[in-house]
């Protein structure tokens, strides 16, 4: 219980970490020093201290939306298994977990909508679009992983996971699609892209263009936690292994120090897929969610049909 | 031979049940009409409109407590010619009779259908007490494939089933908003109650194919549904083919439910009709509340068109809240009761298929289960797209700018609907385990009691709003230290802001229009002449491909046999002489 806790509140700690090292390996593969890896931290700080500027015509979405987005953030950041699993709690039901995920979407969509600006009604409604087509993906990868494990809970599922030694080719294929999907659902390139501010290709960003001071602080955050969380989602439920499963000191260490190898080498991945890959055009996106549907739904046959 | 006509009650977990969600869901929708029917004084009769709407609650109550397919019949027409009155309500309006009488066919189709298939189960059985025919199912045991497909027929065309669905769309707009909620929220339930009671009372489980048929009916149903939603601007037609989506759901769900019980898997086959009963509660609940919603915007602007509205939140501000819990309800938003049934439906989806040995069904299950999914998606965008364009933003037109004021009892009616949304959806473990144990004894007579998200739902809950206040605690602080200002949208440097440059309901869902446009018969058209003027338009292509050719053959015979009437009684008692020698020709030839 209190490791559990405590492992969350690293994982919330550490999140703007991550999207400070994905930015420093971007640089440093595109030929330059970058931003520190501590920048996330600086830039948060410094938008906590401003002043906050709200549209006139916003609503009270504006102003409950951010603090709403942020608890649901670190509220899944608590259903998540970091580094430790223990595989009996009461807690951790994949569909709540995703479920809570979507309210930080919700509520984005809703703010892009809120400030009568044409760019966020732009940014939402791509949001929607790219959503609604993800969200037969999210079925069939939790579908595979109930076949493979016969559970819904995150926990027991990173448990089960850490201890198997045979790794089938299904779950490999499954992995490939997650990873699509995370990639997609993260607003990361080809999807969006997160760097820029330019007005016909932004998604994410265009939602919360007229958010200032500590409200883009809170979503910023957000989207760092998110990232962070489906990152470990992913390394939980298709790479779980030497995760701490017992709480003796060594096993905690081996655990750590593997879930960062693992988090970094992601980290790099979706940097090279970043680095190497134009954003696509919004209407070729669903291309690339059939891919990881495509790769869901061959998982789930290879499973079923060998 | 003589009818038994026991004036008996049932009793069951069932009707009770169906008796619940009715009770509950009117007692809110019965306070908002207080306020509501205001509006009506000045052109139509108040006391007809109560008068109706309480035959129509008590017809509903009727429909589902009788025990005796006579009388469940009796109840049922009642039930369909009070809702047509009130459909047709605003009866000035000559679109509103249009629609009224479609509704009125279809309702007769369906009753027409429901009639052959008590004819046929007292042909078999040759009892119309439903106890009594439980007893004897056995004698219905190779006549199970007609009765299930008149009832589908029937209680689909009630219900909302594709191709039966058009009367949904329209009926809808053209009723007074809480008759509306009541049509959506219950009326349609008491469709899935009568099927509920045929297909798995009186036959007591029919084969899996059958559950197969209700599969693909129900997920197509919710796939075409969804689509055309999205494409709408009318928010009534929106939330109507949005119930017909959720019914989909319903039925698609109780499909799977026959196909375990008949494939011999009790478990997973009571918790698919858990979820599925669950589902009709909470789809009760939240579309009442959501149509309730928008009535209010229809009373306080007078137009249901989200294109010409926009900003209703700073004047209708109580309202715009409420109907936010019951978007993100509809949106499957945690901790709400939507997200409840809604995840409890994939979870029998996805637990169904571990324990089924054939591969093919496991196929076919898994393909509609997705294909569901893509119809959740598809909700959420939906209920964003009515919620954000209707009330957030900057006023699209004078409409909604200037605001009737709202009476309190609507706000209450809305207040306690969104109260029951938020109750059912963080004691949902309670309610899940309560239905499934019944459903188990009543239904099923089995004893089983589904255990299943535990008591997260509620610990969650209790999280959420612990991590909530920490973060406005936090939030005050930091706003003590730094101040906050109010300016002007920033328009990208372009300083001269116009409310028609946000995005409109249209704009919103063209993306989605674009890929699934085919299905909703989009058509969009630029004409550039001094001006640019885009024009979109949508219609229902099954309606347009189905139900036009009748209804133009109709017209087209009934235009034929007009002729003979000419007015003149001669020729009437002409007719009737002739009448009279044929027949007594054939009588005295046959018989």
């Amino acid at each position: 219980m209190i490791i559990n806790i405590i492992q969350s509140m690293i994982l919330i700690i550490a999140a703007p970490l991550f999207s400070g090292i994905l930015k420093r390996i971007k640089a440093i593969l595109r030929g330059y020093e970058g931003a520190p890896v501590l920048q996330p931290y600086f830039d948060i700080k410094k938008l906590l201290s401003k002043e906050r500027v709200i549209s006139k015509s916003s609503s009270f979405i504006t102003t409950v939306g951010p603090i709403i987005i942020l608890s649901a953030a670190i509220l899944s950041a608590f259903l998540t298994p970091v580094f430790f699993t223990a595989g009996n709690e009461l807690i951790g039901n994949m569909f709540i977990l995703i479920f809570i995920l979507s309210i930080i979407k919700f509520f984005n969509t809703l703010i892009g909508l809120d400030c009568a600006c044409t760019f966020g009604g732009m940014g939402s409604s791509r949001e929607m679009f790219i959503y609604m087509f993800a969200e037969p993906v999210v079925f069939l990868i939790l579908a595979f992983v109930y076949f493979e494990t016969k559970s819904f809970n995150i926990y027991k599922i990173a448990k089960l996971n850490a201890v198997r030694t045979d790794i089938s080719s299904a779950h490999i294929v499954a992995a490939i699609a997650f990873l699509i999907w995370l990639i997609a659902e993260n607003a990361r390139m080809p999807v969006d892209n997160p760097e820029t501010h330019l007005e016909l290709t932004m998604v994410h960003e265009a939602m919360i263009l007229d958010i200032s001071g500590r409200d883009l602080a809170y979503i910023e955050l957000a989207s760092a936690i998110k990232l962070a969380i489906f990152l470990t989602i992913f390394i939980n439920i298709f790479l779980p292994f030497g995760m701490a499963v017992s709480l003796s000191a060594a096993a905690l260490i081996k655990a750590v120090i593997l879930y960062l190898i693992k988090m970094l080498v992601f980290l790099l991945i979706i940097a090279i897929v970043e680095i190497s890959i134009a954003k696509f055009r919004l209407f070729r996106v669903p291309e690339l969610i059939a891919a990881s549907f495509s790769f869901a739904i061959a998982a789930i046959s290879m499973m079923y049909f060998s | 031979m003589f009818l038994d006509f026991s004036f008996g009650i049932m009793k069951d977990f069932l009707s009770l049940f169906f008796i619940f969600i009715i009770i509950f869901i009117s007692i809110p929708v019965l306070i908002y009409s207080g306020g509501y029917i205001g509006e009506y004084r000045k052109n139509y009769s108040v006391k007809y409109h109560w008068s109706m709407l309480i035959l129509f609650l008590l017809s509903m109550i009727g429909v589902v407590l009788s025990s005796n397919s006579i009388l469940f019949m009796v109840f049922w027409e009642i039930m369909s010619i009070t809702s047509f009155f009130l459909v047709i309500y605003e009866y000035k309006n000559k679109e509103n009779l249009k629609s009224g009488i479609l509704y009125f066919v279809m309702t007769h189709i369906s009753g027409l259908f429901l009639m052959f298939m008590f004819g046929f189960i007292y042909k078999y059985t040759g009892q119309t007490n439903f106890i009594k025919i439980t007893q004897m199912y056995s004698n219905l045991e190779t006549h199970k494939g007609i009765i299930f497909i008149f009832a589908l027929l029937g209680f689909g065309a009630k219900a909302g089933l594709v191709p039966l669905h058009p009367w949904l769309p329209k009926a809808h707009p053209s009723a007074p908003s809480n008759i509306s909620a009541l049509m959506s929220g219950v009326m349609l339930k008491v469709a899935v109650y009568g099927f509920i009671r045929v297909v798995f009372v009186l036959l007591g489980g029919v084969s899996y194919k059958y559950g197969f048929i209700l599969l693909f009916t129900g997920t197509l149903t919710a796939l075409y549904t969804i689509i055309n939603a999205l494409l709408q601007n009318d928010i009534k037609k929106l939330l109507a083919y949005s119930s017909a989506e959720n019914i989909g759901l319903i039925f698609s769900i109780l499909g799977l439910s026959i196909i375990l019980n008949s494939l011999k898997l009790y478990e997973s086959s009571i918790m698919a009709l858990t979820a599925g009963l669950f589902h009709c509660l909470n789809h009760g609940v939240f579309k009442s509340l959501l149509f309730t919603g928008a009535g209010s915007v229809l009373y306080a602007t007078g137009t249901k068109n989200m294109n010409e509205l926009g900003g209703l939140h700073r004047k209708i501000k109580f309202t715009s809240i409420c109907v936010l819990i019951g978007t993100a309800a509809i949106a499957a938003i945690p901790p709400l009761n939507g997200f409840a049934s809604e995840s409890l439906i994939f979870m029998s989806f996805i637990k169904s298929v571990i324990a089924i040995k054939s591969k093919a069904f496991v196929l076919m299950i898994v393909i509609c289960g997705t294909a569901l999914a893509l119809v959740a998606g598809g909700a959420i965008y939906s209920a964003v797209k009515a919620y954000g364009i209707t009330y957030l933003g900057e006023a699209r037109s004078k409409k909604a700018e200037n605001i009737h004021r709202i009476p309190i009892s609507m706000n209450v009616g809305m207040a306690i609907l969104s109260l029951y949304s938020i109750i059912l959806g963080v004691f949902s473990p309670f309610i899940i385990n309560f239905i499934s144990k019944y459903t188990a004894q009543y239904i099923f007579i089995k004893e089983y009691r589904l255990n299943f998200i535990g008591y997260e739902t509620i610990f969650i809950s209790i999280m959420f709003i612990v991590i909530i206040t920490l973060i406005t605690i936090v939030s005050r602080i930091l706003d003590r230290k730094n101040k906050t200002e109010t300016y002007e949208t920033w328009a990208c440097g372009f300083n001269n802001f116009k409310p028609n440059m946000q995005y409109s309901g249209d704009g919103y869902s063209q993306p989605a229009a674009r890929y699934f446009g085919f299905v909703g018969g989009y058509k969009k058209e630029v004409i550039i002449k001094d001006t640019i003027t885009l024009k979109q338009r949508v219609h229902d292509v099954i309606e347009r491909q189905l139900y036009n050719p009748v209804v133009d053959f109709i017209t087209f015979i009934s235009g034929r046999i007009v002729k003979i009437h000419y007015g003149k009684i001669q020729i009437y008692i002409s007719y009737i002489f002739i009448t009279l020698i044929i027949s007594v020709i054939l009588v005295l030839k046959l018989v």
